[in-house]
């Protein structure tokens, strides 16, 4: 079997000219008007040299408690600070994966981003809320050919979905809102429309 | 998915990409779609290493609606003798001149952000002073928040006293509790 085409993705590589994205090097790092020295255009640049985060990793030996500490699961020569939530795993300040909904071991942080289960970890998800909308505009363009009815349906399936979204965002629903309200209209124009069609079929048929 | 509020600070469109830019409480959100698809990115506040901002021309936009302009008008010339579609022609090469003049005229800000991971862009079209705000803002709140990492969280300002115990337990001895592995 064939390899799989290389991805072709740019990693980043640290700050770098805005302009021509050559890399600058720490000497052209400053505040100021900055002169890239690849392509001498320059560019008005604000640097900071942010401090490294330190943990405080107690070692089990220093941890001030009569009988010692638990000792962690992963570094055994490393103070337990906490327990995973999930598996109740004794962790030190390393291995504690906290991003705002409890302390995890890294195992379980894993597992748990695999499965799309941390939301605040979460770096990519569908925009239920554009879908509904394209869906809701092709029921527009389509409702001549009795098409609005499924259309909006659909539109609505996404806006439930978009709703819980834009809920757990704490977002603004109002376009969200707009959109349900075209489907429904949507749906009573659609019936609106058979309805009228079989009155104008009866009434052929009559004749 | 981050909840709370976050404020829109500018978008990224150009031909490749389509990014919006958020500020939340701690990062810059980058945002950026692939069909029906969003990937998130963010530049903490405390990795922001550089803030820049300078104007470009765009010369493949420029020349686009320039190559477009005289396509039109070309059509025009030549067809100046069927008076509707050359009308029409006219009408369309109007608007890419216009768009192309704009553009020469005001040029595009771009503010870039640059953390030790990751990094996000903003274009500014015609919203000059609001780029110079973007701008401003990323670098004070970054300045901010990486002053707050060197600074010991439980620093009070000069000429405040922390504050005491409650009343109830004034007075009292404190016992040590013994130790219990539980």
């Amino acid at each position: 079997m064939a390899d799989p085409a290389p991805l072709h993705a740019h990693a980043y590589d640290g700050p770098s000219c805005p302009r021509c994205r050559a890399r600058l090097t720490a000497d052209w790092i400053h505040s100021g008007i900055v002169i890239c020295p690849d392509c001498n255009k320059p560019f008005e640049a604000t640097a900071f040299r942010p401090p490294q985060r330190r943990l405080e990793v107690v070692s089990v030996a220093a941890a001030l408690t009569p009988e010692g500490a638990n000792a962690c699961a992963n570094h055994e020569r490393n103070a337990a600070v906490t327990n995973c939530v999930r598996c109740g795993l004794f962790i030190c300040a390393l291995c504690n994966m906290d991003v705002g909904t409890g302390p995890h071991c890294p195992s379980c942080f894993d597992r748990l981003r695999a499965d799309d289960a941390l939301a605040p970890a979460a770096t990519r998800y569908r925009d239920y809320a554009s879908m509904a909308r394209i869906a809701m505009i092709a029921g527009l363009f389509f409702s001549f050919m009795l098409l609005g009815i499924p259309f909006a349906l659909v539109s609505l399936y996404y806006s439930r979905k978009a709703f819980k979204q834009l809920r757990d965002e704490d977002r603004s629903k109002i376009g969200l809102i707009v959109v349900i309200i075209m489907a429904l209209f949507e749906i009573l124009a659609g019936i609106a429309l058979i309805a009228l069609m079989i009155v104008s079929l009866t009434k052929v048929t009559k004749k | 998915m981050t909840p709370g509020k976050r404020k829109r600070l500018g978008r990224n469109v150009g031909t490749m990409t389509r990014e919006t830019v958020f500020e939340t409480v701690d990062a810059i959100e980058t945002e950026s779609r692939e069909g029906y698809d969003v990937t998130r990115k963010r530049v903490l506040f405390e990795e922001i290493l550089l803030v820049t901002i300078h104007r470009e021309l765009g010369v493949l936009y420029v020349t686009l609606t320039a190559a477009l302009t005289v396509t039109f008008a070309g059509v025009a010339f030549f067809s100046r003798s069927v008076e509707g579609v050359a009308i029409f022609f006219s009408i369309l090469a109007l608007t890419f001149f216009i768009a192309c003049a704009v553009r020469v005229a005001t040029r595009v800000d771009f503010v870039s952000v640059f953390g030790r991971r990751s990094k996000a862009v903003m274009r500014f079209s015609l919203r000059k002073r609001r780029a110079r705000e973007v701008y401003g803002r990323i670098c004070s709140r970054a300045l901010e928040v990486q002053r707050a990492m060197i600074e010991p969280a439980s620093a009070l300002p000069p000429g405040e006293t922390p504050p005491g115990p409650p009343e109830s337990l004034q007075g009292q001895q404190h016992e040590d509790v013994p130790f219990t592995a539980g």
